[in-house]
């Protein structure tokens, strides 16, 4: 039984499109893997196959060595993989500390006020009230406190879609400092985005889609030479 | 004393009345707290009632036998009913429930045993205000002490947010199930005390227009808040009487008062207070 | 027999034709559901039985009815809909709104007219029916048919041939991409609620012609049946509304000649019912599931 995620020869399709061709992966607990590629290219589709949320046409999931093919996403989450949305997707109208609740929903137990606030010292927001409406935070904020969500489910496998949107260089610079530390912890982080000064800083290993296919994998200075994924990126983002 | 006897004498239709009103809207208001528009409350209603009168009538049982076999049966009629809706969102889980209540509406309309058109009579009257409030108070302390668990929480995430609800295990299905089930129970309780306090029923009573009028109690008391909708179908079942002198104007008032509090309230009374304290 | 009934089922067909077309006009522009809609049917039979009964011929009486009904319509629209469109409340808050105009409207009704049935003094109704062949019909029947026609014609012709027409279609289609293409947004709601509540005036006066009653609660069930026709038809299709119509129309007066008469209703409950569970989206409606 091997611990992380492993995704093996993953495929897609709706309708007759395939939005992920056999993507083959693996985060390693304590590890940070990005997930990077142009717009389109599957990347948020990869997480949905995860998750449960889009059913697998083919291929396999595992996550500590247990196989969650068409396992219902609410038993995916409960298993141990917890996610943050390219769109924020916070419980708006309830407050911070509702939100960490219910991140921990799967644990046993009430979650304690002392352990939501060690929650958001490790997302980087400690100064944030835990009664304050989680709708009317600042952008920034908001985005770290999906991050706090998701560390609430103690999860194996955290998967963050693209949370640096929207975020100011020293706020990307913090970043990096959270996601390395979630990792440190013992959690195998999945990143997907598209500021590469990020990837480079966070990730151990990046893997680059392009059209649904994976067409590199290795560490950040191999992918930044590889010829394919500068074709890739040609007259988009700059590596 | 004897002016809150007097004044209980008087007015005691009323106060019972009331009482399985506020039955009634706490009964919607737990499937709307979990954004569930499920409006079979009255059909839900309809089935206990019928169930507890004919047991009474044909069976002689008691009251409170009666009450929970019949309540046990909306129950299960409500958890029947969340299989095949539970793939139904927003309006189209209301026409749904809707039409299910027409259904059994008609059934009941049609059935000997529920005595056809005419209905049930002679049911003998004994739930008298202490059986409603004491189940009213039961009802509500019960949602009261539900209200501070884990499910409670995870009702509230399925209406905010269902997709990242599953994202945090929320078991999405079993919430909504469980709600509709739950608010089968109480509207159930509520139908049979209905029956044994009103001496006959019939189908109509069980229909659209009641089914409305719970709804109604529900928005103008405030969607995600029980106490508020208690509060609304208090105030909304004792306004027509206390604006009687009002006569045809009555239901005119009722209808502006609805729309003043949508139009100018629309978090409801609940939202009112919370307006306030701002 | 059975070819008789089929007849009949043409005539309710038509009428629940028409009231739908209104619901889901409202609902393919706006995504609410209007409550109100059967309240505005009740009242135009009662205006134009009022009108009747102060001598106006038919002919006169029942296009003012009609086009009050698509002016009462507007109103309802202006009092009830468009603050909630303003605030950008959810269509939840819309119904209720809806159901708070329907009381009024009712209440306003009773005000007037108190609660007893009306009947019409006119001579046509009293009529002697009509043959062809095997079947029979009542001159009333014709009358409903002819306007459910041109009625239909009419309205397809508006949204195919007029920009008015164009434009209800766009707003349904998508609101945003509709105002960028420089769409009056209120003056096409206003139309369609004219549109609709109209055409809810025409079968409030056609079913009280054909029953001979004018009553406040005559909404009741086609209120209920519409829904109903909608969901079969596909919320937000006139396509649907129109075949929807027909077909629960059938439907019921089959019912009656299979010796299901008392179950005609939940038999029209049923099909609504399992259509929901199997397709949603009913024969030609386009919307995927969405929230309230």
């Amino acid at each position: 039984m091997s611990a992380g995620l492993q995704l093996a020869g993953v495929t897609v399709a709706y309708g007759g499109v395939r939005a992920l061709a056999s993507a083959t992966l693996e985060v390693a607990p304590g590890s940070v893997l990005g997930l990077i590629g142009p717009n389109g290219a599957g990347k948020t589709t990869l997480i949905n196959a995860t998750t449960g949320i889009v059913p697998l046409a083919a291929g396999s999931v595992r996550l500590n060595g247990r196989d969650l093919r068409g396992v219902a996403p609410h038993r995916i989450a409960r298993a141990g993989i917890a996610r943050t949305y390219q769109n924020i997707r916070l419980f708006a109208a309830l407050d911070v500390f509702a939100n960490l609740a219910a991140g921990a929903f799967a644990r046993p137990g009430r979650l304690a006020a002392a352990h939501a606030q060690a929650l958001l010292e490790r997302a980087g927001i400690a100064h944030v009230p835990l009664a304050a409406r989680a709708g009317a935070l600042p952008y920034g904020d908001q985005r770290r406190l999906e991050i706090a969500r998701a560390l609430a489910a103690e999860p194996s496998i955290v998967m963050l879609d693209e949370p640096a949107a929207g975020m100011n260089p020293t706020e990307t610079a913090h970043l990096v400092d959270t996601i390395r530390a979630i990792a440190a912890s013992g959690i195998g982080v999945l990143l997907i985005e598209h500021d590469m000064s990020l990837v480079r800083a966070a990730c151990d290993r990046i893997v680059v889609l392009n059209f649904g296919e994976v067409i590199a994998t290795g560490t950040p200075d191999e992918i930044v030479a590889d010829p394919a994924v500068i074709e890739a990126y040609l007259g988009t983002e700059s590596v | 004393m004897t002016v809150l006897a007097e004044f209980y004498a008087a007015h005691s239709k009323l106060i019972d009345q009331v009482g399985l009103d506020a039955l009634l809207a706490l009964s919607l208001s737990i499937s709307l707290q979990a954004g569930q528009l499920a409006l079979a409350q009255a059909a839900f209603m309809g089935v206990a009632a019928y169930i507890s009168a004919i047991l009474a009538l044909n069976a002689h049982w008691s009251l409170l036998p009666a009450m929970l076999v019949a309540a046990l049966c909306s129950t299960i009629v409500a958890g029947l009913l969340a299989l095949p809706v539970r793939r139904l969102r927003g309006i189209f889980l209301a026409i749904a429930t809707i039409a299910f209540g027409e259904i059994v509406r008609i059934v009941a309309n049609n059935l000997q045993i529920s005595g056809g058109a005419e209905g049930l009579s002679g049911i003998p009257p004994d739930a008298t205000t202490p059986w409603i409030y004491g189940t009213l108070i039961l009802v509500a302390i019960g949602l009261w002490l539900f209200s501070r668990t884990k499910f409670a929480l995870a009702i509230a995430l399925v209406r905010e947010d269902e997709n990242a609800a599953r994202s945090v295990g929320v078991d999405v299905g079993f919430v909504r199930f469980t709600t509709l089930a739950m608010g089968g129970a109480i509207a159930g309780l509520a139908g049979a005390l209905y029956a044994h306090s009103n001496f006959f029923i019939t189908p109509a009573d069980f229909g659209f227009g009641r089914m409305e009028q719970i709804l109604v109690w529900c928005v103008i008391g405030g969607i995600t808040s029980p106490l508020g909708a208690a509060i609304g179908a208090a105030l909304l079942t004792i306004l027509p009487e206390a604006i009687r002198f009002l006569a045809d104007y009555r239901d005119f008032v009722n209808g502006a008062i609805l729309l003043v509090v949508v139009l100018f309230a629309p978090r409801g009374l609940a939202g009112i207070r919370l307006w306030r304290r701002g | 027999m059975v070819a008789q009934q089929l007849v009949n089922g043409l005539f309710l067909g038509a009428v629940y034709a028409l009231f739908a077309i209104g619901y889901t006009l409202v609902f393919g522009v706006l995504d609410i559901l209007n409550l109100a809609h059967a309240a505005i049917f009740m009242l135009a039979a009662f205006a134009a039985w009022s009108m009747i009964g102060a001598g106006l011929p038919l002919a006169v009486a029942a296009p003012l009815a009609i086009a009050g009904a698509g002016l009462l319509g507007i109103v309802l629209d202006r009092i009830a809909f468009a603050p909630l469109r303003r605030r950008g409340a959810p269509s939840l808050i819309a119904l209720i709104s809806s159901i708070g105009m329907a009381i009024i409207f009712g209440a306003i009704a009773r005000g007037i007219y108190g609660p007893d049935e009306r009947r019409f003094t006119l001579g046509f109704l009293q009529a002697p029916p009509l043959h062809a062949g095997p079947l029979t019909f009542t001159i009333v029947q014709l009358v409903i048919l002819a306007n459910a026609i041109v009625f239909m014609l009419g309205l397809a012709w508006v949204m195919r041939s007029t920009a008015l027409g164009r434009g209800i279609r766009a707003v349904a289609e998508d609101r945003v991409a509709a105002a960028l293409l420089g769409i009056d947004l209120e003056r096409t709601i206003a139309a369609t609620f004219f549109i609709a509540s109209a055409l809810g005036g025409v079968a409030g006066i056609l079913t009280a012609l054909q029953y001979n009653s004018v009553q406040v609660d005559m909404g009741g069930q086609i209120e209920l049946k519409g829904l109903a026709v909608i969901v079969l038809g596909g919320m937000g299709s006139i396509t649907g509304a129109v075949i929807g119509g027909f077909v629960i129309g059938m439907v019921e007066t089959l019912a009656v000649v299979f010796g299901l008469s008392e179950w005609r209703d939940a038999i029209s409950y049923g099909v609504m019912f399992l259509i929901l569970i199997l397709r949603p989206t009913g024969l030609f409606g386009k919307r995927a599931l969405r929230t309230a």
